[in-house]
């Protein structure tokens, strides 16, 4: 299983080539690449997305109280259905999935021998989506959302993110909060846990200027190394966060244990 | 009524109106994200003054799992005369 984690990802072409409204590529790295799709798409387009979910992910779509909700979420899951149908050379509609214990999508059984894990996240009409052959988790948010991020910060955030955040001039807050919330959240995304992994556990850090890094992990501190984060800008106005396991490097010499 | 409240504080957060929001509703189906999720256990914290667990507010996935999870954190401070209502 290890010997194929350095096998690079295919370059994909979606079907229409260069001309495919569906979405472009914003991260070009072999091991990583990320998508981003606009999600507000036109009356023909959104109905032939339609047609590649499942009939449960109709039923979803149908479930929603605002249109515009049921549209994103029909047109993420159809971006999604196509891009990983290129990668795993098979119809949209014949990708499957299987679900994580907090919902977590990951691909169903049948296509677990290509070693293909992906992650979606979506705000304000664009979503991204990452695929790597390690555990890989994306967030992205809308910089304008109006959200009491001190407030949020304070219940939910580690003393020194708070600490952080609140040393900011004021104007730079809002930023700093969702430069961090966009870290966290890509960071437990790739594990898998949802927010029921507890947020002030671990650090991020924040400040403009500052790459992307999981700076400490107290449950196991071993987790810093384990994971790589990578800012995202797919547009102004938006941050992304991604989080990708590092790849296992094989000791130097083999270890004598006996 | 804390059906009430709580509808009222997710009709604020997502700019839904109340009569849209039934007990019955998904997070998923009202378009609440994991961020409107920490706000709306935020508001009602402040508002009720009390402490919701995080893997109770992280676990909730409806409109029902919020009223049980604010009924439950009430019950946890029914000592104070000013919000116990028996």
């Amino acid at each position: 299983m290890n010997g194929s984690r350095s096998v690079p990802l295919p370059e994909v072409s979606l079907p229409g080539g260069e001309s495919s409204t569906l979405g472009s590529r914003i991260m070009a790295r072999p091991d990583v690449h990320v998508w981003c799709v606009a999600l507000d798409v036109d009356a023909a387009e959104l109905q032939r997305l339609r047609t590649t979910l499942s009939r449960a992910e109709a039923a979803r779509a149908d479930r929603f109280v605002r249109q515009r909700d049921a549209e994103h979420f029909i047109t993420a899951r159809g971006a999604l259905r196509t891009l990983l149908g290129c990668y795993l050379e098979v119809p949209p509609g014949e990708v499957a999935f299987r679900y994580g214990a907090h919902g977590k999508p990951v691909l169903a059984e049948e296509f677990a021998q290509r070693e293909l894990r992906f992650n979606l996240s979506h705000s304000h009409g664009l979503a991204l989506l990452a695929l790597a052959r390690r555990e890989v988790g994306i967030d992205i948010e809308f910089l304008n959302r109006k959200v009491e991020h001190e407030q949020i910060a304070t219940r939910f955030f580690s003393a020194s993110e708070c600490a952080e955040l609140l040393a900011l001039p004021h104007a730079q807050r809002s930023d700093g909060f969702f430069r961090c919330w966009t870290r966290k959240e890509a960071y437990i995304k790739a594990l898998g846990e949802g927010l029921s992994h507890p947020l002030a556990d671990f650090d991020v850090t924040l400040a403009p200027g500052v790459p992307a890094r999981l700076v400490a992990t107290r449950r196991d501190p071993a987790e810093t190394a384990r994971w790589e984060m990578v800012d995202l800008t797919p547009r102004p106005g938006y941050v992304g966060a991604l989080a990708v396991e590092v790849e296992a490097v094989p000791p130097a010499t083999p270890l004598l244990l006996w | 009524m804390l059906d009430d409240r709580v509808t009222s504080v997710i009709a604020a957060v997502k700019r839904i109106p109340e009569e849209r929001i039934t007990l019955e509703s998904t997070f998923e189906e009202l378009g609440i994200d994991s961020l409107d999720g920490v706000e709306i256990v935020s508001e009602l914290e402040e508002e009720f003054d009390i402490s919701i667990p995080n893997e109770v507010a992280f676990e909730m996935r409806s409109v029902r799992d919020v009223v049980a999870s604010l009924a439950s954190a009430l019950e946890g401070s029914a000592g104070d005369p000013a919000i116990s209502e028996t």
